[in-house]
């Protein structure tokens, strides 16, 4: 038997796919707080492309009237009730913090401003 | 920097005002919005954690009951639609006080959207229009080390307690307000207090805006006299008291007003409020297109309130604090003056306790705004705090009625409530400050005075009655304040005519 | 033939009989361990001295006529992906290099309490990201049957351990495949439950909406009794379903029984073609004749929009990753790097996830965020959840006409290590067949198949039945595992690690 599925993993290229320059991949690491180096970039963009290719394949296959899943077992209202139960004890919390001061979390220096 | 300022007329003759309000309520769950720890802030920093708030690999969300609960409340409160079905979403970014570098919070599918809330400025009513009320997390609280001001610019590093990372915020955001002009900054503050006093009645939060359990941001933008178009706006951040929301309100009308004028734009930022002198300053620059990509939470599974658990929890809202308020002055028969006196001393709920333990309302107000909001200012703590229960007030003023207290002995007594000496009765009993009802004494003491003083005996004797008032002194002076001076008055003529 | 070639079964048996204690079976495990995992590198972590006294609480508990379970005492190996108190967690990624966590996962806490020696903690793709277990930042596993050979991914470690004899029982975590697929390349037997029937509290999340915790054994009602004991609401896991997991070993034990009159087995159309590999096919259609001949009525079914579940899932998977990934920052655990100067907090941030990260994990973030932003997310996200509603009902219309599904495991064999490790859609290739059930939440069951007739490595067939149907899988899994041990006389076993006298 041929086609199945693996003959339409392989994409032929779907010209309503952006690619990828390598400015957004960037932004992209950015947005992901990942430091990629030019070499990186040069070596993940062209994978990114390849795989982001792959999936564009979806585009269009389900209308507005197909609803979307995020949960593959539907269930609504589940709660806890408000009932303390014990939690960690700060030596706990900071057992593996690279950096620790009076019982608190050390970070370097915050650039941006709070959300 | 310095900012051109432009007169507060001037801009009004110029610009139309358009403010949106985002105020966020901590709610005062025993836990936190996800997980079983304390929802308690401050004590030693991260004793109230857990792997779920931390943020830790593996760890999973739970949602509080109560908290949804709440904010469903508080919806109902503000005339909302509930949410027959919604979702928690995750917001994506990444800061350090932030354990998960996203926060559980809703998008576009708020628990309560669409209500409103009228609020009153100076004898006009404003329908302040809410667009939403979501369900969110707090973040932990950042310190920062180093620099000269301990502010997050030009620290050296910054220490993080997640204690309050996870405590549950309700978000209410209100649609554009409008059409307010020289009332936008009243408006805007009469907003927020009437938001606080609704969530307080609810008995949700203990809305401290002092403390950060309640937080304003303001946003405001300004257009041309007349157009509907309306301008770029900044958003004044962590706005924490009622008085600075009106003059952050204040203060930005003038500040774009300047920028406009000379022909700027106005930037899309954040802004910092400073109680100091009044004045915002720059924060970060906000652009619309900000990517958080917000997606539903995979981790919980959907709210969908059931129309018979909203209505349980409509049945269970208190009356709306304007229709309390007008109830209760017509019940205490206080005049305009003495209600607006008692409210912005924050004492309704405080005088209505006393009433229900037995005082009279004026006497109520009386002890509540003179002698305890005296000692509360000078302790400088709120009236709630100042270390007097009504019931211990209704108690002292018991004791005045009866005669076993006059108003001089009664601050005596209070004295001894604020030094925590024990119930009124113990403190009369240890302080020996009882009145002294025995005729005995008072006579004898009579006699001395009038010994004492045999020109003003003879006055009285020819029928001056008003010179008895220095026999009178001088037998309180005698009794240390002990002797009811009515009682005095009436033995001195008695014992003279 | 020597306790650690028994199954778990067996091995609880004799414990319960007093023929072996707790400690014998445990030290002989780790004297498995240390003989062999040089080589192999099953496990990332190994704590002996834990296992031992563990061992030793169950044989006292055992000498005072008070097991805790069925198999107290029976030792067990926990894929690095689940937190386990007091021992190194590092999901495979440098990143979390060192990391002891402070507390139990619910399944952990559940092995715990029944008794289980932990005997350690086994190698994995960095994140689950993978199907060979090379993407493991500490280097890969090798497959039992050809150390030059990978042992399929992302929990290449467990089921290694498990075809190995370092353990007669292992947890896996499949998030489209990761249990299966390495049972078919070691093979062994590897269970996809539920999705919500096994907590994922304590689970370091690579999508929490597909991932789940399953069994890896050597055999069908090991796997069965490991599932019942890991099985079970948990109110820590909010998507956790309220169904008691149970029945699974008296349907495994029926099943051995060999009698599928009247099941229907259904053939995935869209399962076959030219992706699977001629030899796998052969063995897969030899299972099919003997289902046929245990009395089962087989039928081609078509669920059609499984040709868009691998797209789906390469979308769902990296947008619910990079948010999941995010907390991964150096900030409050986790190795920091830090960049000369005075660096902010983001600067470390970056530099740390830099070098924290391999290149799959990467990928995936970036492309994840990428189907997360603003003005791509209905276009990719959002379509992908619809995708999965399309799968869903296709699924429920296949189980209108059978009982189970059936399809090979993974279109191939065992290919040599590093051979697609630069290719990611090759590698992505791998979890065709594996991917559906983890979309629609369904259970799935990997088992044996033989030996390929080209290279002489293992395949497996796959079977799927409806939500909350597990006890489906092991019925028909241990029926035809039955009819197969018989050709076979027994399991196979690879040849470096059989039994003397056997093979
Ligand atoms: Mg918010
Ligand atoms: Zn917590």
């Amino acid at each position: 038997m041929t086609g199945g599925i693996g003959a339409q993993i392989r994409p032929t290229r779907l010209s309503a796919m952006p690619e990828l320059s390598r400015d957004e991949v960037r932004h992209l690491a950015d947005l992901a707080r990942i430091d990629l180096s030019d070499a990186e970039l040069e070596h993940l963009a062209p994978q990114l492309n390849v795989i982001l290719e792959s999936v564009a394949s979806i585009q269009g296959v389900a209308g507005p009237d197909v609803p979307a899943t995020s949960h593959p077992i539907p269930m609504t209202n589940v709660f806890r009730e408000d009932v303390v139960v014990p939690g960690l004890t700060p030596q706990q919390a900071l057992a593996a913090a690279p950096a620790q001061e009076d019982d608190k979390f050390s970070v370097p220096r915050i650039l941006g401003d709070e959300q | 920097m310095t900012e051109t300022l432009i007169d507060f007329d001037e801009v009004l003759e110029k610009f139309d005002p358009a403010m949106g309000l985002e105020v966020h309520v901590e709610l005062n769950t025993n836990t936190k919005m996800f997980c079983g720890c304390p929802a308690v802030f401050g004590g030693a920093p991260n004793t109230n954690v857990c792997p779920t708030c931390l943020g830790l690999p593996g760890a999973m969300p739970a949602v509080n009951a109560k908290a949804v609960e709440s904010a469903i409340r508080i919806g109902l409160a503000l005339n909302c639609e509930i949410a027959e079905w919604c979702r928690f979403a995750r917001k994506n970014y990444f800061y350090p006080d932030m354990p998960k570098n996203f926060q559980t919070s809703q998008y576009d599918e708020p628990i309560a959207f669409e209500g409103y809330l009228d609020v009153e400025v100076e004898g006009e009513t404003f329908r302040i229009e809410i667009e939403r009320a979501h369900m969110e997390e707090d973040t932990g609280k950042a310190t920062h080390v180093g620099g000269s001001t301990g502010r997050i610019q030009g620290a050296d590093y910054s220490l993080i307690d997640y204690n309050r990372a996870g405590i549950p915020l309700i978000e209410i955001v209100t649609k554009p307000i409008l059409n307010t002009g020289a009332k936008a900054p009243l408006v805007a503050k009469a907003y927020v207090s009437a938001l606080r006093d609704l969530v307080k009645a609810l008995g949700v939060s203990d809305v401290r805006m002092d403390q950060g359990s309640m937080r304003c941001d303001v946003n405001l933008s300004l257009a041309p006299k007349g157009s509907d178009k309306l301008g770029t706006r900044s958003e004044t951040k962590n706005v924490n008291s009622l008085r600075s929301v009106e003059r952050a309100v204040r203060y930005e009308m003038s500040r774009h007003a300047g920028i406009l004028l000379s022909g700027g734009s106005v930037l899309q930022e954040t802004r910092h409020f400073h109680e100091s002198d009044g004045t915002t300053s720059s924060g970060r620059e906000k652009s619309d297109a900000e990517d958080y990509r917000y997606f539903p939470e995979p981790d919980l599974v959907p709210v969908a309130p059931s129309r018979e658990w909203v209505e349980e929890l409509r049945a269970t809202l208190p009356e709306p604090p304007a229709e309390r308020r007008v109830r209760l002055q017509a019940d205490w028969g206080f005049t305009d003056l003495e209600m607006r006196d008692a409210i912005n001393a924050d004492a309704i709920d405080l005088i209505e306790e006393t009433v229900a333990a037995g005082a009279a309302p004026q006497a109520a107000r009386k002890w509540w705004l003179s002698e305890i909001s005296r000692r509360a200012n000078e302790a400088g703590v709120d009236l709630v705090d100042a270390g007097v229960s009504p019931a211990q007030v209704a108690e002292v003023q018991k004791l005045i009625d009866a005669g076993t207290l006059n108003d001089k002995l009664a601050r005596q007594v209070f004295d001894g409530l604020f030094a925590g000496e024990g119930t009124p009765a113990e403190i009369i009993e240890k302080r020996g400050l009882a009145l002294v009802s025995d005729d005995g004494p008072l006579l004898a003491a009579i006699e001395d005075a009038l010994a004492a003083q045999p020109d003003i005996a003879e006055k009285i004797r020819g029928g001056n009655v008003k010179a008895a008032g220095a026999i009178v002194g001088a037998v309180m002076k005698a009794t240390r304040g002990q002797a009811d001076a009515a009682r005095v008055q009436q033995l001195i003529v008695e014992r003279l005519s | 033939m020597s306790w650690i070639h028994r199954t778990a079964a067996e091995q609880a048996a004799a414990l319960a009989s007093g023929e072996v204690t707790s400690v014998e079976l445990t030290q002989a495990h780790l004297d498995q361990i240390a003989a062999t995992d040089g080589e192999l590198h099953a496990f990332l972590h190994v704590d002996a001295e834990g296992a031992l006294a563990q061992a030793r609480a169950s044989d006292e508990r055992r000498k005072a006529g008070n097991p805790l379970h069925e198999l107290d005492g029976v030792p067990i190996a926990i894929k690095d992906v689940l937190t386990t108190e007091g021992l190194p967690t590092t999901a495979g990624s440098r990143i979390l290099e060192g990391w002891i966590p402070p507390y139990d996962g619910t399944v952990t806490a559940k092995i715990k309490a029944a008794g289980l020696p932990i005997l350690g903690k086994t190698n994995m793709d960095e994140f689950a990201m993978g199907s060979s277990t090379e993407n493991s930042a500490y280097g890969p596993t090798r497959n039992p049957w050809d150390h030059d050979r990978i042992p399929g991914g992302s929990g290449g470690g467990s089921a290694a351990a498990v075809g190995a004899f370092q353990a007669p029982l292992a947890i896996g975590s499949d998030t489209g495949g990761s249990i299966r697929q390495p049972g078919a390349m070691t093979g062994t037997v590897g269970v996809k439950p539920t999705y919500g029937s096994v907590s994922r509290y304590g689970v370091i999340a690579l999508a929490n909406s597909l991932d789940q915790l399953g069994p890896c054994t050597r055999t069908v009602l090991d796997s069965a009794l490991l599932h019942e004991l890991i099985g079970g609401h948990d109110p820590r896991d909010s998507t956790s379903v309220p169904n008691a997991v149970t029945g699974l070993a008296d349907a495994a034990r029926a099943g051995a029984a060999r009698d599928l009159n009247g099941l229907r087995v259904g053939i995935v159309k869209e399962l076959q073609g030219d992706a699977w590999n001629a030899d796998v096919v052969e063995r897969f259609d030899e299972s099919v004749a003997l289902l046929k001949e245990m009395g089962a009525d087989v039928v081609e079914v078509s669920l059609p929009s499984f040709v868009h579940a691998m797209a789906a899932y390469y979308l769902i998977l990296p947008a619910e990753c990079s948010s999941n990934l995010a907390k991964f920052d150096a900030m409050r655990y986790g190795r920091r790097v830090t960049p000369e100067g005075s660096p902010s907090a983001e600067e470390v941030m970056k530099v740390s996830r830099d070098a924290g990260f391999g290149d799959e994990v990467k990928r995936r973030i970036i492309i994840g965020t990428y189907a997360l932003s603003s003005g791509y997310y209905d276009a990719f996200y959002g379509q992908a959840q619809k995708i999965r509603t399309l799968i869903i009902e296709d699924f429920k219309k296949a189980f209108e006409q059978v009982d189970v599904l059936v399809s090979p495991t993974a279109p191939s064999t065992a290919w040599p290590i590093g051979e697609k490790a630069d290719d990611p859609l090759a590698m992505y290739l791998q979890d065709l067949a594996t991917i559906p059930a983890n979309l629609a939440g369904v259970p799935g069951i990997s088992i044996p198949s033989g030996l390929s007739s080209a290279d002489g490595l293992p395949t497996g067939i796959q079977f799927l039945a409806p939500v909350l149907e597990d006890a489906r899988l092991y019925r028909v899994g241990a029926a035809l595992e039955s009819a197969l041990f018989e050709q076979w006389g027994g399991q196979i076993t690879p040849a470096a690690y059989a039994p003397k006298g056997a093979n």
